[in-house]
């Protein structure tokens, strides 16, 4: 099931409903049977994939919790050779098939391994993951296992960040699931609050940009760079408004509730650096990789090379992890390789010219956060184009920049309006932190007025097209 | 539990002001969303005023259906001229069978042209998301016009539901609604008669189509059409089904037109079929692009219908 659909909003209200009409005892079944049938909205044969993962993941927790020694680790490694084994099969195959006929076409022998006729489940990589980090948290003895097999299986599939996160660690989800949460008026209105900022992100700002998006990208040919690179641009816009809105629907559906969910995105653009747009981005996705992967790699504590090793290899692992398709290896690589770079221009560049350029604080801090934003946009080429090949041609035609900009008038129109209200908000949450924000406002006049401009802007500008979030499909 | 709920006074005050706040909301939606319904309506110029005009207003002897080929090749001045009757072009751009036939039915609701030409593009049968979508062009006559609501709700199961909302049909027309209230549109673009003249002539050579001919055919744009012909005859009006001229070269007929012939002789009606005529087609001089006519060719092309229609008297034809 959509968010930005009508049968959510009734799904909502019901569930919501009958959360605080029932007795704390029955919610996490209620909370589960409705997990379950939003799942099932989508797919619903693909249940089962979860329901897999659900009963290894249970089994193994309980069994790692008990084992000693080589055992424990044993257990843990059937867990992630499950989840990941089920990743691989799902989402990977077919990737690995094709590179494989690639390079046997080159030797001139045929590919005999058939390709598998699979639709991707939706969210499999999130709930994967979540379900990843719950086996690790409980080897590493962070995380008691869990005996109930209803709450195991809830905290993989929480409704609202079920199929594109925030992806949970257990020792901030699970509990809460036997915490009995009452009505809170002020917990109420602060998630139905963040639902409609969630909203007004996905439906007056992604999908309108969307709209010039998919029309110079789908046939990057036959524009010019400079309509390209303001579709990426409005691309970079698209993405984060697209995912940071489905999690602020997602936080806001949690907090009605009484759940805390941790917050994924973190006004990433107004960032001062590749590092620090990385730790405002997609949070949850990102603290995954760094306490799984790139710690367990050894991290900063190893000899240089190996460092920047780590964090290249996280990256590239990062782009893998999105899709199955080389513009996103390549994006995951670019993203390593400005972070690497970072590392080398801070070491050797930075320290020799450390009081030569005499500028004000606030010229360096914008000249910082426009050149991230730049070095960002230039990734996004690869996440969006369809192909490696046509990334490369808009790479080419957007560094020549000749012709003249295709104008969608009233598509840029809406767009522009959209975004002048999300670059005030992050601005001024971001500098002006004494300043009351609109839709927090002290005083109930502005706050409603506030509600209402919001409403009456999404129902007059928004897009009422159904689209999917982009990250479903990872 | 419920007891204990409705005990709780954090409960109480969110439904006092959850009332409040519906109630504000709606008188505010009543409001705003009448207020555009208003301008909407009073529009001067511009492709919303063109869709009032028809479905409202339009008493012309014949009258022209489809999409921008229809809007660019169905020129007035040919019409009336040979025929001797009044004329409107009712054609809008990335609009197709589905808007066609609700429009239609508006128009013939209270006002019976002579003769009505529906013009069908290949592909025009080939399900495509976006022409649902586009059916929201059609959102603010669905308060007044019963007529077009079935083919308004193919957008989604609740779009009624939307339209509780009094903005919700004036979605994505402020812009529109603030221009059409200007001289800007016939500034821009001056239209005669619903009839938009483009000029440019191509600077490329034809070649064979290569867009995928093995599309799904959509039974639901198939059934708009049928029931564009059973309105049609029902109301006595001649129709004529024509496929307008094409730049490039067709490697097999286009399933869609095929399917539209077929069930335009099951009417008796009318096809004519001249995406190939060799007259235009091909002969980079007619064409402003692969997909339309530019002005002279499509004042060429109106007459050379015209006459068709004169000597044809009702009679069944197809290529030429």
């Amino acid at each position: 099931m959509l968010f930005n659909s009508i049968e959510f909003v009734f799904f909502f209200i019901l569930v919501t409903s009958l959360y605080f009409i029932l007795p704390h005892k029955y919610r996490w079944f209620l909370l589960l049977v409705a997990s379950c049938y939003f799942y099932m909205a989508f797919v619903p044969v693909y249940i089962l994939i979860l329901f897999f993962t659900i009963v290894i993941d249970y089994f193994a927790g309980i069994w790692i919790e008990e084992a000693q020694g080589k055992k424990k680790k044993q257990f843990l490694v059937i867990s992630l050779v499950a989840n990941i084994g089920v990743l691989a099969v799902f989402k990977y195959y077919n990737f690995l098939n094709d590179n494989l006929t690639f390079l046997l076409h080159g030797a001139g022998w045929e590919n005999p391994i058939p390709y598998l006729s699979i639709l991707l489940p939706i969210g499999l990589s999130f709930h994967t993951f979540q379900a990843m980090s719950y086996t690790i948290e409980v080897y590493r003895g962070h995380q008691k296992a869990e005996r109930h097999f209803g709450i195991y299986s809830l905290y993989v599939m929480f409704y609202p960040q079920l199929v594109a996160g925030p992806i949970e660690r257990p020792q901030n989800l699970l509990f809460q699931f036997r915490t009995e949460h009452k009505f809170e008026y002020e917990r109420v209105v602060s998630g139905l609050r963040l639902m409609l900022w969630g909203f007004f992100k996905k439906l007056v700002i992604a999908d309108r940009l969307a709209i010039y998006v998919n029309a110079a990208y789908g046939n990057p040919d036959e524009h010019t760079g400079l309509t390209l690179a303001v579709a990426t641009m409005f691309f970079a816009f698209q993405i984060y408004c697209d995912f940071s809105g489905y999690s602020d629907i997602a936080i806001g559906a949690a907090r009605v509730m009484g759940y805390d969910l941790m917050k994924n995105f973190n006004r990433p653009y107004l960032s001062a650096s590749i590092s620090e747009f990385w730790s405002r981005w997609h949070i949850s996705l990102s603290t995954w990789f760094k306490d799984y992967l790139y710690i367990s790699m050894g991290g900063n504590r190893v000899p240089i090379p190996r460092w920047y090793f780590n964090l290249f290899f996280t990256f590239l692992i990062s782009g893998l992890w999105h899709g199955a398709n080389w513009t996103y290896i390549i994006w995951g690589a670019l993203n390593g390789f400005y972070l690497v770079f970072a590392l080398i221009r801070t070491r050797y560049i930075d320290k020799q010219l450390e009081g030569k350029v005499p500028l004000p604080v606030w010229i360096k801090k914008t000249g910082n956060i426009l050149v991230t934003f730049i070095l960002i946009c230039f990734s996004w080429i690869f996440f969006r184009a369809e192909s490696v090949q046509d990334a490369f041609m808009i790479v080419k035609k957007i560094f020549t920049l000749n012709g003249p900009l295709f104008t969608d008038f009233t598509q840029m129109f809406y767009g522009l309006v959209g975004l002048a209200i999300l670059m005030a908000r992050e601005i001024k949450h971001e500098y002006f932190k004494n300043v009351s924000p609109l839709l927090e406002h002290r005083s109930p006049v502005v706050r409603y007025a506030t509600y209402m401009v919001l409403i009456a802007l999404i129902l007059l500008i928004g897009v009422f097209d159904g689209s999917q979030f982009i990250y479903f499909q990872f | 539990m419920l007891t204990q709920l409705v005990a709780n006074p954090g409960f109480k005050k969110f439904l006092v002001r959850l009332v409040i706040f519906l109630v504000v909301l709606f008188a505010i939606d009543f409001v705003v969303g009448n207020v555009l319904r208003k301008l909407y309506f009073q529009q001067k110029s511009g492709p919303d005023y063109e869709t009032i005009y028809a479905m409202e207003k339009s008493t012309e002897d014949l009258m022209v259906f489809g999409s921008s080929r229809a809007r660019n090749h169905y020129h007035p001045k040919a019409f009336e001229e040979a025929l001797g009757m009044s004329f409107y072009n009712a054609g809008r751009n990335g609009n197709f069978i589905l808007y066609s036939n609700a429009v239609a039915q508006a128009v013939l609701k209270r006002h019976q042209p002579k003769i009505v030409i529906l013009d069908i593009v290949g592909h025009e049968f080939e399900y495509y998301a976006p022409n649902y979508e586009k059916l929201s062009v059609l959102l603010p006559f669905y308060k007044t016009h019963p007529e077009i609501r079935s083919t308004v709700n193919l957008r989604g199961e609740f779009e009624s539901i939307k339209l509780w909302f009094q903005m919700y049909p004036f979605n994505s027309t402020l812009l529109s609604i603030g221009l059409g209230n200007t001289e800007f549109y016939n500034k821009k673009d001056p239209i005669i008669k619903g009839y938009s003249p483009i000029n440019r002539e191509l600077n490329q050579e034809p070649v064979v189509d290569t867009i995928n001919l093995n599309y799904e055919i959509d039974t639901v744009q198939v059934r708009s059409y049928e029931t564009f012909i059973q309105n049609c005859k029902k109301a006595g009006v001649q129709l004529y089904v024509v496929c307008s001229p094409y730049f490039n070269k067709f490697p097999v007929r286009d399933k869609s037109i095929v399917l539209a012939e077929e069930i335009a002789h099951k009417y008796d009606v009318p096809f004519w079929d001249h995406s190939q005529d060799p007259a235009f087609s091909g002969n980079p001089k007619n064409f402003y692009d692969v997909r339309h006519l530019n002005e002279p060719a499509s004042l060429r092309f109106s007459y050379m219908l015209a006459e068709k229609i004169k000597s044809a008297d009702g009679k069944l034809a197809t290529r030429p």
